[in-house]
């Protein structure tokens, strides 16, 4: 109990002390802040990114690929297999009967950025007719659906906002070919990034001998395991089934896992350096504090408060410089839309990392602070009190 | 020259905090030479990209085939040199996460004089005459322990044989290296006659690009627009542009690497400044009583503002040699992933710069405070 009001009576004290050191606080104050806006900032991309291909990813979907593939880009499966995909258990049906089950192929075409005439290239997703109903968070925001048999193709959301030449009834030239785009459309993130287009046609067009996946709904997310085991028990193909959510987890964590690495490499670095910044500022503040520490431990204050005291004294200085960071962060750059290479997605500052901030600068204060909380509790008595 | 040893003592009077402010400094310039250096090394490597060398692609981009019986046409056009096909399959070697390129090339002498390309001809007339013989790379060799003699397969999960097996067998006739940045370096030379034969994607007879070599590096944009020509209007259009053009827009695509560069170097030294002055600031009044004295011995108020000027400028320079220095020796270590080789000198440069304005503005104010110091006032406070 003692310890307790003896830590409280110590840290009132040194709080009050502050005033008097605008500089080292602020030195700590903006210091905490750089980091931890630069650290959410970068992490935000990653975020992003996760945020958007697993905003609409489902259970009871799934994905069937060619043994071995890694994703859509490398999987291939004859297109003989499509119909025998189709006919397996689990798949839910349509009112007429029909599999919820759709094959799709995919090649790439290159668009030019409005802002700066770039290039990048994105997927041209050919897709079989259910497409609509295995996907019912697709919808067209304007203009109407491709035809089947006809080069028509519908643009996502973010192609027409940001490459040029996608705007409702803009010709593209495809292989010597014009196709016309008819519609535009959201799916609610993962095909955004896309054309759809009619996939018998879009082979032709590219000479696409097989399909690269076929999509289903499943009855139910248990519904898997049957679909899993009916593909398995059919010696005439050789794929994967997964569920969408896998699926979808997997190739998000291939790009937004290199953005959180490089996230975490520089911030980091950066902790390091604005860490020592704070061990500077401590140690200020602490030895400017030498006859105040020397006489309340000649009175009986104990090592353990003294120490926690200055501990929380440097937790009280990086928090507020964490918690502006993480604002600074959300106003400068939550809902940005940044595009790398074809991808394109909004930065996304959450409160969980608004926490991995704030977590990240008391860290940096507690490492920040131990050695001058040390220092201070060793202060000799009577060297410090000599000096008056 | 003479006022060194008082600069020094200036800078060690608390040899703690001197350490500290030291790292935290090199940390800075650490963070911003890997940076910049990553940056500028992207930039060197677009610039050193040879200019004679042109690549022809689908009009749509690198995603399209061509026919490959444009290769007579495109040799034909006049300033054309020489023309080399490129073909690819991947596939992995013994586990997933082994990944392999087989970059399939018309075995032609040819190859030889490809810049940046070290084969020999007699392995090339090998691989002509084996079609599913494969040249490695010396740096693959040694990854995996193989030699000359050695079967790899490769299990591709895409490109199927048109038996139904998706695993390709080559058999290691001989080595490649390279001398330039040419991709090459988890790849292997394959014979196109067997890929073109064996796939099963109905992309027989379709080359992923052509590479030209010019005859003369500054006709190359008047070569590329003929080599369009040719095939303007037809179903396999091209676009034929020079390789650094190209090295360019496949950078640019990847984002504003500049912009994120620029944002955290400049919150680093934002941070920077601020430590640097209090640091300084907070010596300046610890020795406010020593000042007094300097003055009192007859320094002039000019003469302590240099003083106090040149201590931060040789720390934050010492310091940022330092960190500039640590990262020269890190950088290459990231030479995987950064494809640039040793630390560009313009980075050095000018992040000796930035070490200098560093010093000057955060010492800007405890050298002026310095310098008007009034020596009474300074000795009262004793």
């Amino acid at each position: 109990m003692t310890t307790l009001k003896q830590f409280v009576a110590l840290l009132q004290m040194n709080l009050s002390g502050l005033r008097y050191r605008v500089g080292t606080v602020l030195v700590t104050v903006i210091g905490t802040t750089c980091v931890v806006g630069v650290l959410i900032s970068m992490l935000s991309m990653g975020t992003g990114a996760r945020a958007m291909v697993m905003k609409n990813a489902r259970d009871d979907r799934a994905w069937i690929f060619s043994h071995g593939a890694q994703g859509n880009w490398d999987s291939n499966l004859p297109k003989n297999t499509v119909p025998i995909i189709a006919d397996m258990p689990g798949i839910k049906k349509d009112a007429d009967g029909k599999a919820l089950a759709y094959a799709s192929v995919m090649d790439v075409v290159e668009g030019r950025k409005r802002i700066d005439n770039s290039r990048a290239n994105f997927g041209l997703i050919g897709v079989g007719e259910e497409f609509a109903a295995v996907h019912p968070e697709f919808h067209l925001t304007a203009g109407h659906m491709f035809r089947p048999g006809v080069r028509e193709l519908i643009a996502g959301k973010s192609r027409h906002e940001i490459f040029k030449n996608f705007d409702i009834g803009d010709h593209v030239r495809l292989r010597g070919n014009d196709w016309t785009v008819v519609g535009h459309f959201d799916a609610g993130g993962l095909f955004d990034g896309s054309l759809l287009a009619d996939a018998p046609t879009v082979m032709s067009a590219f000479g696409n001998a097989g399909v690269n996946t076929v999509t289903v709904m499943l009855e139910s997310g248990a519904a898997f395991d049957r679909l899993q085991a009916g593909l398995k028990a059919n010696p005439s193909i050789d794929v994967d089934a997964r569920r969408e959510f896998d699926v979808v987890r997997e190739q998000s964590k291939q790009i937004s896992g290199l953005m959180d690495f490089i996230s975490y490499f520089v911030g980091t670095i950066m902790a390091i350096g604005a860490t020592l910044g704070a061990v500077n500022a401590m140690y200020a503040i602490v030895d400017s504090r030498k006859r105040e520490n020397a006489t309340l431990r000649a009175i009986g204050f104990g090592v353990g408060p003294v120490i926690l005291a200055v501990l929380a004294e440097a937790l009280v200085l990086v928090v507020p410089g964490a918690v502006i960071g993480a604002m600074a962060a959300w106003l400068l750059f939550n809902g940005h839309v940044i595009s790398p290479g074809g991808a394109s997605f909004a930065l996304t500052v959450t409160p969980g990392l608004a926490a991995i901030g704030v977590a990240w600068a008391v860290g940096m204060g507690l490492l920040g602070g131990l050695l001058p909380a040390v220092r201070a509790a060793r202060v000799s008595v009577i060297s410090a009190l000599r000096a008056v | 020259m003479k006022y060194l040893p008082l600069i020094w003592s200036g800078i060690w009077r608390k040899r703690g905090r001197a350490v500290l402010i030291l790292l935290q400094v090199l940390i800075a310039f650490l963070l911003f030479g890997l940076l910049q250096g990553m940056k500028t090394g992207i930039d060197h490597a677009i610039a050193e990209t040879r200019a004679d060398i042109l690549i022809v692609h689908g009009r749509q981009g690198m995603a399209e085939s061509l026919p490959s019986s444009q290769l007579p046409v495109i040799r034909a056009v006049p300033g054309v040199k020489a023309v080399y096909i490129q073909n690819y399959i991947g596939g992995s070697y013994q586990k997933p996460t082994q990944q392999i390129i087989a970059d399939a090339i018309d075995p032609d002498p040819e190859w030889a004089s490809y810049p940046g390309l070290v084969v020999s001809k007699t392995d090339l007339a090998a691989l002509a005459h084996d079609r599913t013989g494969a040249l490695v790379n010396v740096l693959l060799m040694r990854k995996y322990s193989l030699k000359v003699g050695d079967r790899i397969p490769l299990k591709s999960s895409y490109f199927r044989q048109r038996d139904g097996s998706f695993v390709w067998n080559f058999e290691i006739l001989g080595t490649f290296a390279e001398t330039e940045q040419l991709g090459l370096d988890e790849a292997i030379l394959i014979n196109n006659d067997y890929l073109n034969e064996a796939r099963a994607d109905g992309k027989k007879d379709t080359v992923h690009h052509y590479i030209v070599l010019a005859k003369d590096p500054k006709q190359i944009i008047a070569v590329a627009q003929a080599i369009d020509d040719r095939f303007a209007n037809s179903v396999d259009e091209t676009r034929t542009e020079p390789l650094r053009e190209y090295a360019q827009s496949s950078f640019q695509s990847l984002g504003d690497l500049n912009f994120v560069v620029r944002s955290v170097v400049g919150a680093v030294f934002f941070a920077l400044l601020f430590s640097v002055g209090a640091m300084m600031l907070q010596s300046l009044n610890e020795r406010t009583p020593e000042l007094a004295v300097m003055k009192t011995l007859g320094f002039s108020d000019r003469r302590i503002f240099w003083i106090i000027l040149m201590e931060a400028l040789v720390l934050c320079v010492a310091a940022a040699l330092l960190g500039l220095g640590s990262a020269a020796l890190i950088f290459p270590l990231a030479h995987e992933y950064l494809r640039a080789g040793s630390l560009p000198l313009i980075v050095f440069e000018a992040g000796i710069g930035f070490a200098v304005l560093l010093a000057v503005i955060s010492a800007a104010l405890p050298a002026w405070r310095g310098m008007r110091l009034q020596v009474a006032e300074a000795l009262a406070g004793r």
